[in-house]
């Protein structure tokens, strides 16, 4: 897995690709954390993520939760993969996925 | 960061541990059953444990051993559901197919593919046996397939993971895909338990789901899902709709609640597994410390500072409780060891058509893991001699007025600083008169020669010795007992023997609890300091000039009339220095007798490590060396 954090002058973006696990639960919340610092629109990239588990999942649930708590919005730019899109729905999360487009 | 997939190679890994853990532990619970074949039990043990291997193995992506182990699963299942008795025939296959196991598991791990059509026969046998067809690569899944069963129910389940859930290596959308294969299923996730992000420990699972599921497998089915879920979650599965055109419907289920509650974070896992590398580590450098620790009690002795002194005492007080530790966690009970030979003599007596009882004792008794790992070969050849040699065929010993069935015994006890550990058998004993004539034969001794039975039992592990009429494939090839003595020996124990004509032999193996750390007693010679294992010393007593003169210049000395010989370290190992006019004599006890060493001075006990040279000096006999505190010697 890779994750980046670009900050542009309008969004802040998270570009995470390959494999998300439980290994890379810690790193991935410990960016987003940094990401959901500034004030500035958050867009997640998943184009490019092959597979997740649970605690990805859920990671970003907190911070759709969080985010949508203070009145901020979190998108998914572009559309996650059809692999992504799939754990979500397996996992009962859909309308989660649905209230973030 | 690390590798993604390293998490699933660990898994596996540890699946591959778990079940060659549960192999051993399924073969013992197989010849259990073969002595008490109703046992339910029993029967439901194996079936249990054949269960774990296939569902781990689907789990983990070891689908040819899941299918092949589903085979035998099922004729335990139809044991469990009386429709199948316990056979010896049964126990046979179980045992075949459970060695096929391991091979496939072998496989896995790099070494030679297993013989597919020993596989292949096993089922087929199988087959024939529970009239059931068997699947050699059938999908595991497949008998829970809603066609199998034929009527659709629907269940409502609440799963909710625990806290730990997703540390054990659990995904639980693998198992909500696994849920799929059953049926239709209708997922809502309860995501009110996830925190804020700043709050949320990533490796906790806070969502929890409801499912609706609706399948024609049966309950068990689904349970099955979660079998190794259970103490990791809350799981209620309850059905909601019975079929209507069902006549004579099941009773409605209650529901039912396994494992611990999600919220009760108090449980723990009660053991670990750490690999033994890690563990050899931990020991090796416990062995570290204590050197160091006695190098700074020596300079803290020469120091007169109190401050020094008093710090030297505190870290000597604590290194000793950190050595006694993990010696500790490095001792093992003996049961496992023991367990294995059971299938030894399961086979053995079946080829060698003899009746042959196991009998055990002491199995909780520990031993050093590294001496545990090194007894199953002598243990091995002693129990093929005691079964070849030394039990009689059924109809001798019924002639011999005994009971058809020989018994072999195993045991364990603790003498000291020492664990003795027995192979007896109640069969012919050993025929002194037949082994010392080989022995003629073979140039060991003199026609003339006397010696004592114990001096004759020696002469069995003698290389190459054995009294056997017939090579055969159990033994008799006189290559076992010069083996179980070498190891013996390298392990730094001693082996006994005794044996009574018509009653049987009982081979007695002394070894030592631990060989990394042991209590020693430091001496000095000159400026050389040797220390020597303090479980081998009798006793310490001078040696004047004149005693050296009344012996007429020979090595021995009297002590309390028994005449022990001697050797004098100084001139052992050339060691420069006056002789004095008072040594020491350390009267010590060997395998060979007692001897003694006469050193200049005593210092007192001394905690000594004990490490390998390697394999560069495995030929050196003798080493003087100055390590951090002691000179130390081996041969």
């Amino acid at each position: 897995m890779e994750i980046s954090l670009e900050q542009g002058d309008a969004t802040a973006t998270v570009r995470i690709t390959g494999d998300v696990s439980i290994d890379h639960a810690s790193d991935l919340r410990q960016l987003l954390l940094q990401a959901v610092a500034s004030d500035q629109p958050l867009l997640i990239n998943l184009e490019q993520t092959t597979s997740v588990d649970v605690t990805a999942l859920q990671i970003l649930c907190s911070v759709q939760h969080g985010l949508s708590a203070n009145g901020r919005a979190l998108a998914f730019h572009p559309a996650v993969s059809a692999p992504i899109a799939a754990a979500f729905a397996g996992a009962g999360l859909d309308s989660f996925l649905a209230a973030t487009k | 960061m690390s590798q993604p997939n390293s998490n699933i190679e660990k898994y596996k890994l540890a699946f591959q541990e778990e079940a060659r853990d549960l192999l051993v532990e399924l073969e013992a619970t197989l010849l259990q059953l073969n002595e008490d074949r109703t046992s339910i039990e029993l029967v439901g043990q194996a079936f249990r444990a054949l269960h774990t291997i296939k569902g781990s193995g689907a789990m983990f992506g070891f689908t040819v051993i899941a299918a092949f182990t589903h085979n035998i699963e099922n004729a335990f299942d139809e044991v469990r559901n009386e429709n199948l008795a316990v056979t010896a025939d049964l126990v046979d296959l179980a045992l075949a197919g459970l060695d096929h196991i391991k091979a496939l598991l072998d496989e896995a791990t790099g070494s030679d593919p297993a013989d597919p059509a020993v596989g292949a026969a096993i089922l087929a046998k199988l087959e024939k046996l529970t009239g059931t067809s068997a699947h050699f690569a059938a999908p595991v899944e497949s008998t829970s397939s809603p066609a199998a069963a034929g009527i659709t129910r629907t269940w409502r389940i609440h799963f909710a993971p625990g806290p730990d859930l997703l540390t054990n290596g659990t995904d639980p959308l693998l198992l909500l895909d696994e849920l799929r294969q059953l049926g239709a299923l209708d997922v809502t996730a309860d995501t009110t338990a996830i925190p804020a992000l700043a709050d949320l420990d990533p490796h906790r699972c806070y969502i929890a789901w409801d499912l609706i599921l609706a399948t024609a497998s049966p309950a068990e089915a689904i349970r099955d899902i979660f079998i190794f879920v259970e103490d990791a979650c809350n799981l209620t599965i309850e059905p909601v709709v019975a079929a209507p055109a069902l006549a004579s419907a099941p009773p409605v289920e209650e529901p039912r609640t396994f494992g611990r509650r999600a919220d009760d974070s108090t449980g723990s896992a009660a053991n670990i597994r750490v690999p033994t590398l890690k563990l050899d580590q931990f020991v090796d450098l416990v062995g570290e410390l204590v050197t160091v620790q006695a190098r700074l009690a020596q300079i803290a002795s020469h120091s007169e500072d109190p401050e020094i002194e008093s710090i030297s005492e505190e870290v000597e007080r604590l290194t000793s409780a950190l050595r006694e530790n993990s010696m500790s966690i490095r001792m093992l009970p003996i049961r496992a060891t023991f367990d294995r030979f059971r299938r030894l003599i399961h086979d053995l007596a079946s080829d060698l058509h003899k009746e042959v009882e196991l009998s055990i004792e002491g199995a909780e008794t520990e031993l050093d893991k590294t001496v545990l790992d090194q007894l199953n070969d002598p243990l091995m050849h002693l129990i093929r001699n005691s079964m070849d040699h030394g039990i009689e065929a059924p109809e001798q010993r019924l002639v011999a007025g005994k009971t058809a069935a020989a018994t072999v015994h195993l045991s364990a006890r603790y003498s000291g600083a020492s664990v003795l550990i027995t192979v007896s058998d109640d069969g012919r004993g050993i025929d002194t008169a037949a082994v010392r004539q080989r022995a003629i034969e073979r140039g060991i001794i003199t026609a003339d020669a006397q010696l004592s039975d114990r001096d004759i039992f020696a002469l069995i592990f003698e290389p190459g010795f054995s009294t056997a009429q017939q090579i055969t494939d159990i033994s008799g090839r006189g290559v076992g007992m010069d083996v179980v003595r070498r190891r013996i020996e390298s392990l730094r124990g001693s082996i006994d023997i005794a044996s009574t004509p018509n009653s049987g032999t009982a081979v007695t193996l002394r070894l030592p609890l631990t060989l990394a750390i042991i209590d020693g007693l430091l001496v000095t010679v000159g400026e050389a300091s040797f220390v020597l294992p303090l479980s081998n010393i009798l006793e310490c007593i001078e040696l004047t000039r004149h005693d050296i003169q009344s012996a007429n210049g020979k090595h021995v000395v009297n002590v309390r009339g028994e005449i022990i010989p001697y050797i004098r370290l100084k001139d052992f190992f050339h060691i420069d220095t006056p002789q004095r006019d008072r040594e020491q004599v350390l009267i010590v006890t060997t395998d060979h007798g007692r001897f003694g060493f006469v050193v200049d001075e005593v210092l007192g006990d001394h905690q000594t490590v004990i490490k390998n040279l390697g394999r560069f000096y495995k030929d050196v006999q003798v080493v003087l060396a100055p390590p951090s505190s002691a000179v130390e010697a081996w041969h």
